[in-house]
């Protein structure tokens, strides 16, 4: 192993922990890509008209600083894909599948390492080319959605940004395929001895059904992709009215597009399940029920789509249809959030930032799965429907549950990645930060949704109905400021505890999954010999334990006294 | 910021009222318990404190996730779902027993790059004759009658947006898609594009104008002697301009009539076929 070269070693390296490192570097810069462009649509709902600060002129020369029309819906075009697919995307399930799939099954690495490097390096690729879209002189303007027959043509959208886009998008739906069948065959096939399917910490069901989604449903998105490509570029008919169909687009779209919020958001389910036991240092709460539970919202997730098409003339038998199937997502997601406030419920709480965070996301889920309880009925979508009530709910959960979740992670297992912990202060100024301004930002969305104000539009105030919304909608946008301030903080943490922060050992938070049996950070290959499970991952507090070793807690490799 | 909806001018806005009304009480409930719950298990139990230990694998204990999940799901979703549901049924989805009824307003509403041309079948109360009249992004309605609207795109998907009158339906090329309403308060009220369809979205807004019956029919009189000149006019020149024809199919609630309407903006014009030029 140490012959290889160093470029073999930690470029184009095929082992699991760098090539998690590297989608995470890449997500997190991302990140920030997608954040400054918030930034900017948010200051032209504060200050419509008026030139941007610091950047304006850069940005937007020819009107004196200010956003145009045109730059806007590039803005909010590129704002969401950035994140969706080139931000969150690869760091909740390139960066952690990757890091730690093979670590907490007690794998020496990923099942198709190769394939697993080329998942990584394509959508290195992809992030590029999207950058590069947005950087055109017209950039993407079709919305996140990108729904035709707006898209497949090329007057309304014009530019060859969009196509770029697209590429973009089709060449991270091939990575993101990859990376499922690695996950899947991984955690079907490399699981150490005794660790079997209901011995795997949550974090790894998560991600495991997230990779089964992905499989499923992304090339349902890259097919959908294609073919508006096609229609775009070499005129053929697929979503044009009369000889095909606008509305085939959305279904298509759709088809994936609401199982991507599980796919986002399951990884991060896991991970707090996880998260709130070994911090309340509590087994979880009926571990199987949550398995359950996620099993069916993954099952369900293919079959809801349809509430995004209420408005298009959708058929009403087949629209209740959507409507029961969309409402009945609220059984198993109750189950899995109850499991976690038993979990809670008369546990040793250790307020460590890991848990910070993990609490913050269980509050903003709250409100993002309490806020759709509104969308779902379709007498009440029509209303809601396309309002900024939609954009604040989806950010909730897509936004601040995700993010939130992601830090919680990176809080979590960074020793683990870099052998060093993170400033614990800055992380606790960080976590209150973005849960107050995340909070008062998408609070601030709902309530201007739920007076009515339209999605993407340049200048809202045009409407009557609007025009009293002014004032919500700086306060909104000033928190937003707010939000993003705050992840200085994480990112001068983030790269200071590289140098400065203090050494890690094996096992910081005195948690029972494999990776913390190992060094910090762990060695190539990681177990030098395969470990034995004897427990679940969740044997915290437990008396008899207790009794016998004087800790309390049992790792999984520790057979039971 | 007030949190609350905009001025209901639609004699059944207070159907959606409602469901959103009930929503907030299922959710205010919802989480004021979460977050008593939670807020509990967070201050009481301190790190000096030695947690129970339960996997919660007992039958009562599953007890506990499973019951509030059945309350969730069959309070709650089971609420909003037949309401829901008895509402269109009852209600929203009407529009084809609305143009049963006397007095019925008839408008066809086709969305463009950025405006709404509606067209009002005239004093014949049918469509493609001679008095047909157009306005653009204005719909003026009298107070207290159904309104039912026929609703197509001349180019990408658009959101025809009534915030006052609880109404939105996308507006789709290649379709007719109906929908109803009826104004129960005076005065103007905003159209707004809800589906983002190019740079100038933000800028696709009309008016709602809801006037009394007696100022109503001396408007559309009017229009109607002036429509019909214009198309003595125009019609003959629009045949020609438009080369071919497209037949529009409704497919909601059931399919609209197959000949409906013309657009009268030119791209694909629809024209009976005796009127075709050879």
């Amino acid at each position: 192993m140490s012959k290889k070269p160093w470029i073999r070693r930690y470029v184009f390296s095929t082992d699991h922990k760098i090539v998690g490192l590297q989608f995470l570097w890449a997500g997190l810069l991302f990140l920030l890509v997608g954040g400054l462009l918030a930034m900017v649509m948010r200051w032209q709902w504060a200050h419509p008209g008026e030139p941007v600060p610091w950047v304006g002129n850069l940005l937007f020369a020819e009107s004196n600083g200010a956003v145009t029309p045109a730059s806007y819906t590039g803005l909010f075009t590129s704002h969401g894909l950035m994140m969706v697919f080139f931000a969150v995307t690869p760091i909740l399930i390139g960066a952690f599948g990757n890091y730690v799939i093979p670590l907490l099954i007690g794998a020496r690495d990923m099942a198709f390492p190769r394939l697993n490097m080329l998942s990584f390096w394509l959508t290195l690729v992809a992030q590029c080319l999207a950058l590069a879209s947005i950087l055109m002189p017209e950039a993407p303007s079709s919305g996140w959605t990108m729904y035709a027959p707006l898209t497949s043509r090329l007057d309304s959208v014009p530019g060859h940004g969009q196509e770029l886009m697209m590429l973009a998008i089709f060449l991270v739906g091939v990575a993101g395929i990859m990376g499922a069948v690695n996950y899947i065959t991984t955690v079907l096939t490399h699981r150490a001895k005794g660790m079997t399917m209901m011995r795997m910490p949550l974090s790894v069901w998560g991600l495991f059904l997230t990779a089964i989604l992905n499989a499923l449903f992304i090339p349902v998105l890259a097919v959908a992709a294609l073919l508006l490509l096609l229609d775009r570029v070499y005129g053929t008919h697929f979503f044009e009215p009369a000889v095909g169909d606008p509305i085939l687009y959305q279904h298509l779209f759709w088809l994936f597009g609401h199982p991507e919020v599980y796919i986002l958001i399951l990884p991060v389910w896991g991970m707090i399940s996880d998260l709130f036991s070994y911090f309340s240092r509590k087994p979880a709460y009926w571990y199987r029920g949550s398995v359950y539970s996620m099993m069916a919202i993954c099952a369900l997730s293919g079959l809801v789509y349809g509430h995004h098409l209420y408005q298009t003339g959708l058929g009403p038998m087949l629209g209740t249809a959507f409507e029961a199937l969309t409402l009945a997502i609220s059984g198993p997601a109750v189950i899995l959030f109850v499991n976690w406030l038993c979990t809670l419920w008369r546990g040793s709480i250790r307020y460590e930032v890991p848990m910070l965070f993990a609490i913050g996301t269980l509050i903003v889920f709250a409100g993002g799965g309490l806020t759709g309880l509104y969308l779902g009925p379709i007498t009440a979508d029509i209303y809601m429907h396309d309002t900024l009530w939609v954009v604040g709910h989806f950010h909730l959960i897509m936004s601040a549950a995700t993010l939130m979740g992601s830090f919680a992670a990176i809080y979590y297992w960074y020793p683990k990645m870099f052998g060093r912990m993170m400033n614990e202060r800055a992380g606790q100024v960080h976590f209150v930060g973005t849960l107050v301004f995340a909070i008062l930002t998408f609070g601030g969305m709902l309530v201007a949704g739920y007076e009515g104000q339209g999605r993407r539009l340049f200048d809202p105030f045009q409407y009557e109905f609007i025009v009293h919304l002014k004032s919500i909608n700086r306060q909104t946008s000033y928190a937003a400021f707010g939000m993003g301030l705050f992840q200085i903080i994480f990112a001068v943490n983030f790269i200071g505890s590289l140098v400065w922060g203090k050494r890690a050992s094996a096992n910081p938070w005195d948690v029972p999954s494999l990776e913390w049996t190992v060094s910090s950070p762990p060695p190539s290959e990681n177990f030098a010999e395969e470990p034995v499970v004897h427990n679940g991952p969740h044997e915290l507090g437990n008396p008899a334990v207790q009794k016998a070793l004087g800790k309390d807690w049992l790792g999984q490799d520790e057979a039971m006294p | 910021m007030s949190f609350s909806l905009p001025t209901d001018a639609s004699a059944e806005g207070w159907r959606i009222d409602h469901i959103l009304h009930v929503t907030h009480w299922a959710v205010v409930m919802l989480a004021i318990v979460t977050l008593v719950w939670l807020g509990i298990s967070l201050v009481r139990d301190r790190k000096h404190r030695q947690a129970v230990f339960t996997h919660g694998t007992s039958r009562r204990e599953k007890a506990v996730p499973l019951a509030l999940a059945a309350f969730v799901f069959f309070c709650v979703d089971g609420y909003l779902l037949l309401r829901s549901h008895s509402d269109l049924n009852a209600s929203i989805l009407r529009a084809n027993d609305m143009l049963k009824k006397d007095g019925t307003i008839r408008v066809q509403i086709g969305a463009r790059q950025w405006a709404w041309d509606i067209r009002y079948p005239g004093a014949d109360d049918r469509f493609d004759t001679a008095d047909d009249f157009y306005t653009v992004s204005e719909l003026v309605v009298p107070i207290g009658r159904p309104v039912v609207f026929e609703l197509g795109s001349g180019d990408v998907i658009h959101g025809f947006y009534l915030p006052n009158f609880r109404i939105k339906q996308d507006a789709i090329p290649g379709r007719v898609l109906r929908g109803w309403f009826q104004p129960k308060k005076l005065g103007s009220y905003d159209i707004a594009c809800a589906q983002h369809c190019g740079v100038h979205h933000y800028q696709m807004g009309g008016t709602v104008r809801v006037v009394s019956d007696a100022e109503y029919r001396a408007w559309s009189a009017a229009m109607s002697l002036d429509g019909a000149r214009l198309h003595a006019e125009d019609a003959r020149a629009q045949v020609e301009e438009a080369g071919y024809q497209l037949v529009v199919e409704g497919n909601w609630p059931e399919a609209a009539p197959s000949r409906a309407w013309a657009w009268p903006w030119g791209r694909s014009v629809q024209i009976k076929e005796s009127e075709r030029t050879p």
